[in-house]
């Protein structure tokens, strides 16, 4: 056990080295090859400026916000890259786009504190989950010094490994094959294969895009239908429903994700491979033809990492897709009792507690009716407690998954941060009083929501 | 300064020495003819020129450019940019139709170029055989398909070892006329061994290599 | 593209020679790495077929009760529990195995059921392997007496057949107050079978543990370490066969390479002479080596998936699942074997003299 922590550690710190080793020479041969090679400098400098952030963790105590807080930077971080990347893709497949942007990153007085800054910011987040990790690592080892002198040994000796490989780099080769918009792909990339930290991120590209596709439908075809649908129509409500309903479900949003996510590298991919070739001036046929060779290979090199690119996130989405958004956690309703027009739902018994952040469900037999309630903790520390139903879809419920919780019917995510809203796809909110012990819930007040539900009149309400 | 410049050349085989020590220039757009029995080290001299060979001692330089030191890969890519080969024998792809082997030479050099081949076909003469495979064409025309593969990036030198070794008279006529007006239009160099008398009247040079030296070295009568 | 195009249609029978040499090493390893991966699912596959994760029972010879089942269904992070009943019967002065459960709870498990879910007390079902042996059918009522049991045992319907791969297929399934009357073993079960939250197997086993004392619980995962000894033999016999079958592939495929090279060295020759370079050939040959690759490991896969499902038709009468990875893995090594033995014979093409080659010699 002990001493597969001290390989973890050693395999964090080879990891970063490496990762950093790589995204510098690739930075470093693009460099080279467009003659700003002084530009490579304001990287490094960026790399310190990286280290601030897990010094400062360092003196940090590891709470599960903490880790979330830096899982998300590491998304943004990339999708910072990619979303840069894609911009300059497109204006390299022929949108010229980013002019004025390309003459200004020509000045070294601009490109040099953007480069300095991007640097940063690729690495921060990196280093800081990394040190979290290391610093969770440590705890469970006696000898938390250890620990450290491993992940220290692993970066030594992935650096060592660049240093030792150095004159081998062909750093012209290299540089041939990346253009600005290929070296932020690339570096992205890189980062996307290596920037997750072990333990708590890992590539989560493909199902948060998916996610956020999933809610967007559902929002914009909601506000749609509900505008120009007569909700009451017997045979629209039912069927179209149902139609409807492929559009919010993991299979389309998750092809709309690839298709978002693929779009513009396939323009350039198309734009590069037959895309219009200029013909040039030439004394012979010959050097016309060598002329346009060259041009055209260049273009073909500077396709291969868009390329890589496609086949990586193809890749990943057919071995990720529907996985995390499939495993919806529905747990079972537990049951609770009415007892003088009070529900009374224990915070703690010896078999959960409401409060550890995972969905909770409980039911309530009355009147020979059984009605359920949701109860989830939310990122501030505050207990939502709502009916396990919204005012638009049947009563299926809801199930858990990563910060949402997700409409079993429609499969909307709703974000558990935005519990409590009332309307539309949201769980219907109840009055609750909570106390050290208890969360007490009126009965009628729950009754008369269920029956709001159970009528379908939401439907007609939101008309 | 000559186009091609030949000091004190010399090839040792294991069991011969086929050239020794040859000086040589040749002038640009010149047309010159190598001659000499079997043996006496005009094909090598023509390899050693194209660097299909490469030299004992002495040194060779081509348009300014020392090939001697150049490594095989070096070499090929001076070679697809300067210089174009015709063999005795044709030499062509078989599975491969007339416009594919020229486009072939095209790709090594840069990119194939589908109307551009066949441009250079009809050139030749050979606009109604484009799609035949060599084991179509007449021999004649094979080497007809070989001169326009060679001249098809445009080199500066042209080298032709034996070019009508395997032909009738009649074809050899054909052959020679049209490098003939080839050289007229574009000023290209070429070197042509041969021990044929009547091929070597053609063009405006004639050396007579024996024994691994010129023996001979004199300037002709254009045709 | 069009050269390549060419060069490979006019040399169908070397290609296919080669491809059917890469054929045969894809296969093997497509068998051997779908036999670990296949089979290894398989493995387990009785729990699974209770649609549970988790096991509890007691040392052999002893019973649990009834409620042990409603108890630990009512944990938190355990989705079911269903408790089942292990006990011989006598039928026909013979001695069967027989499995005590609630049929409703294992209907739509994957179970291959021919005839009728029993609808009531008194139906039964029998495993498929009884069904020759004992010569019965769907509709037929036989009877059972419990071993051991001094009961006059009881007269039963049977509804069906099931095969599932496992000890079932041998055995009378009765609905558990069947097992109970005729063993005179009510309210006792064997084991109770637990289908506990995907991750929280670990929580589960342990509130298990700590509420019933002297009771076994196992996740499926140990249960399939033992099955998988067995497997790692399997294994190790297919990964001698698998470098056997690869080192031959490789040699045929160098030969077949080899003897290609050498009928176009005048190609190589002509090729070097009109410019090219050694690696620009090379990448010619390279081209050729990964088609002969992607057809023969394509070729390879589909034969060995199917020998994959021969053998554990055979084996456990059942199908198993290929990953979809696996024929990547089948088709990338078959790549890679092809261009690593076409790397020898092409060096050595390269180093012709093409001048002595032209020549015509």
């Amino acid at each position: 056990m002990s001493s597969s922590v001290i390989y973890e550690a050693f395999w964090v710190g080879l990891k970063e080295a490496l990762k950093a080793g790589l995204v510098w020479i690739v930075l470093f041969s693009f460099l080279q090859v467009i003659d700003r090679k002084k530009l490579s400098g304001f990287f490094l400098y960026g790399i310190l400026l990286a280290l601030i952030c897990p010094l400062y963790v360092f003196t940090l105590p590891v709470t599960p916000q903490l880790k979330e807080l830096i899982s998300r930077s590491i998304d943004t971080s990339f999708a910072l890259f990619f979303i840069l990347s894609a911009f300059l893709l497109a204006h390299g497949s022929g949108m010229n786009l980013l002019g004025a942007i390309e003459r200004a990153f020509g000045k070294t007085v601009i490109a040099a504190p953007v480069l300095l800054l991007l640097s940063a910011l690729y690495f921060a987040p990196d280093f800081a989950g990394n040190s979290v990790f290391l610093m969770e690592l440590a705890e469970v080892k006696e000898s938390p010094a250890a620990v450290y002198i491993s992940a220290t040994a692993g970066i030594v000796f992935g650096l060592a490994a660049f240093y030792a490989a150095r004159k081998k780099i062909r750093v012209d080769f290299i540089g041939s094959f990346f253009g600005l918009p290929q070296l932020f792909l690339f570096i992205a990339m890189i980062k996307l294969l290596g920037g997750g930290i072990k333990g708590f991120s890992g590539i989560s590209l493909i199902p948060s895009v998916q996610t956020g596709f999933m809610k967007f439908f559902h929002d914009f075809v909601h506000q749609v239908f509900v505008i120009l649908m007569v909700p009451d129509h017997p045979l629209l409500k039912t069927t179209a429903w149902n139609f409807i309903g492929i559009l919010f479900g993991p299979n389309f949003s998750s092809v709309a994700a690839l298709a978002a996510l693929l779009a513009i590298p396939m323009l350039f991919l198309s734009h590069s491979f037959l895309g219009p070739v200029p013909e040039p001036e030439a004394e012979t046929p010959a050097d016309r033809r060598k002329i346009k060779g060259l041009f055209m290979s260049d273009r073909k090199r500077k396709a291969v990492s868009v390329l890589l690119f496609v086949i990586f996130i193809v890749v990943a989405w057919f071995s990720e897709s529907g996985e995390n958004i499939s495993k919806l956690y529905i747990p079972k309703p537990r049951p609770v009792v009415e007892d003088k027009g009070t529900v009374m739902i224990p915070l703690k018994d010896p078999t959960m507690d409401v409060r550890d952040g995972a969905l909770y469900k409980f039911s309530l037999s009355y009147r020979g009716e059984e009605m359920r309630i949701l109860v989830i903790k939310k990122d501030d520390g505050k207990l939502s407690v709502c009916l396990d139903a919204c005012e638009i879809c049947p009563p299926r419920g809801y199930g858990q998954k990563q910060g949402f919780v997700v409409c079993i019917y429609c499969n909307t995510p709703i974000p558990v941060a935005t519990l409590g809203q009332p309307g539309g796809c949201n769980p219907i909110p109840l009055h609750v009083l909570i106390d050290d012990n208890f969360i007490r819930i009126d009965v009628s007040e729950i009754l008369q929501k269920w029956d709001y539900v159970k009528s379908g009149k939401g439907k007609e309400s939101v008309k | 300064m000559a186009f091609i410049k030949l000091d004190s050349a010399s090839k040792i085989y294991e069991t011969a020495q086929a050239l020794r020590g040859v000086d040589l220039e040749v002038e640009q757009g010149q047309w010159l003819n190598i001659v000499g029995p079997s043996g006496s080290g005009k094909s090598t001299l023509l390899n050693v020129i194209g660097g299909l060979d490469s030299l004992s001692s002495g040194n060779v330089v081509i348009d300014g450019a020392e090939i001697t030191g150049l490594s095989e890969d070096a070499m090929a890519v001076f070679r697809r940019e300067r210089i174009g080969f015709v063999f005795q024998q044709a030499h062509l792809i078989p599975y491969l139709n007339a416009v594919e082997n020229v486009m072939l030479s095209q790709y090594f050099h840069s990119m194939s170029d589908e109307d551009e081949a066949i441009e250079a076909l009809k050139r030749v003469g050979l606009g109604h055989r484009l799609t035949h495979r060599p084991s179509q064409l007449s021999g004649g025309e094979q080497q007809r398909v070989c001169i326009a593969r060679a001249l098809i990036n445009s080199p500066k030198l042209l080298l032709a070892d034996e070019p009508t070794g395997n032909l009738d008279r009649e074809n050899t006529r054909i052959i020679l006329e049209l490098l003939k007006k080839l050289h007229q239009e574009e000023h290209f160099t070429i070197i042509l061994v041969t021990h044929d008398p009547f091929v070597s009247q053609w063009g405006q040079r004639i050396i007579t290599m024996e024994d691994g030296k010129i023996k001979c070295d004199e300037f002709i009568c254009y045709l | 593209m069009v050269f390549f195009k060419k060069s490979i249609s006019e040399r169908k029978g070397r290609v296919a020679i080669a491809s059917f040499a890469v054929v045969l090493a894809v296969t093997a390893i497509t068998g051997l790495l779908g036999i670990t991966v296949g089979i290894r699912e398989k493995l387990g596959t009785e729990l699974r077929a209770y649609g549970a994760n988790i096991v509890v029972y007691t040392e052999a010879g002893a019973y649990l009760t009834e409620d042990f089942g409603a108890r630990i269904s009512a944990m938190s992070n355990v989705e079911e529990a269903t408790s089942q009943l292990m006990a011989n019967v006598v039928f026909e002065n013979m001695s069967f195995e027989s499995v005590g459960l609630d049929f409703q709870q294992i209907k739509g498990r994957g179970w291959r059921l021919s005839g009728n879910w029993p609808k009531e007390q008194g139906e039964i079902l029998v495993g498929i392997n009884l069904k020759s042996a004992l010569k019965l059918e769907a509709g037929k009522r036989i009877k059972l007496v419990g071993q051991g049991n001094s009961g006059p045992g009881k007269e039963f319907l049977v509804a069906g057949f099931v095969e599932m791969g496992g000890n079932e297929d041998n055995a009378f399934i009765l609905s558990l107050p069947d097992l109970w009357s005729i063993t005179g073993l009510a309210p006792k079960v064997s084991a109770v079978l637990v289908r506990g939250m995907p991750g929280a197997l670990d929580a589960v086993v342990a509130n298990i543990k700590r509420d019933f004392k002297d009771v076994s619980v196992k996740t499926m995962r140990q249960v399939a370490v033992a099955e998988d000894l067995l497997l790692q033999k399997i294994q190790l016999l297919l990964a001698l066969i698998t470098i056997v079958v690869l080192f031959s592939a490789s040699v045929s495929v160098a030969s077949t390479m080899g003897a290609t090279v050498l009928e176009r060295r005048k190609e190589i020759g002509l090729m070097k002479a009109i410019g090219a370079t050694k690696k620009e050939i090379g990448l010619f040959y390279k081209v050729e080596a990964v088609f002969i690759g992607l057809c023969g490991g394509i070729g390879g896969f589909i034969i060995g998936f199917a020998v994959i499902q021969a053998v554990s038709k055979g084996a456990f009468n059942s199908f198993v699942n290929i990953p979809f990875y696996i024929f990547g893995a089948a088709v990338s090594i078959g790549v890679a074997v092809s261009v690593f033995s076409s790397l020898i014979p092409v060096r050595g093409a390269l180093k012709y003299n093409s001048a002595a080659i032209l020549r015509g010699d």
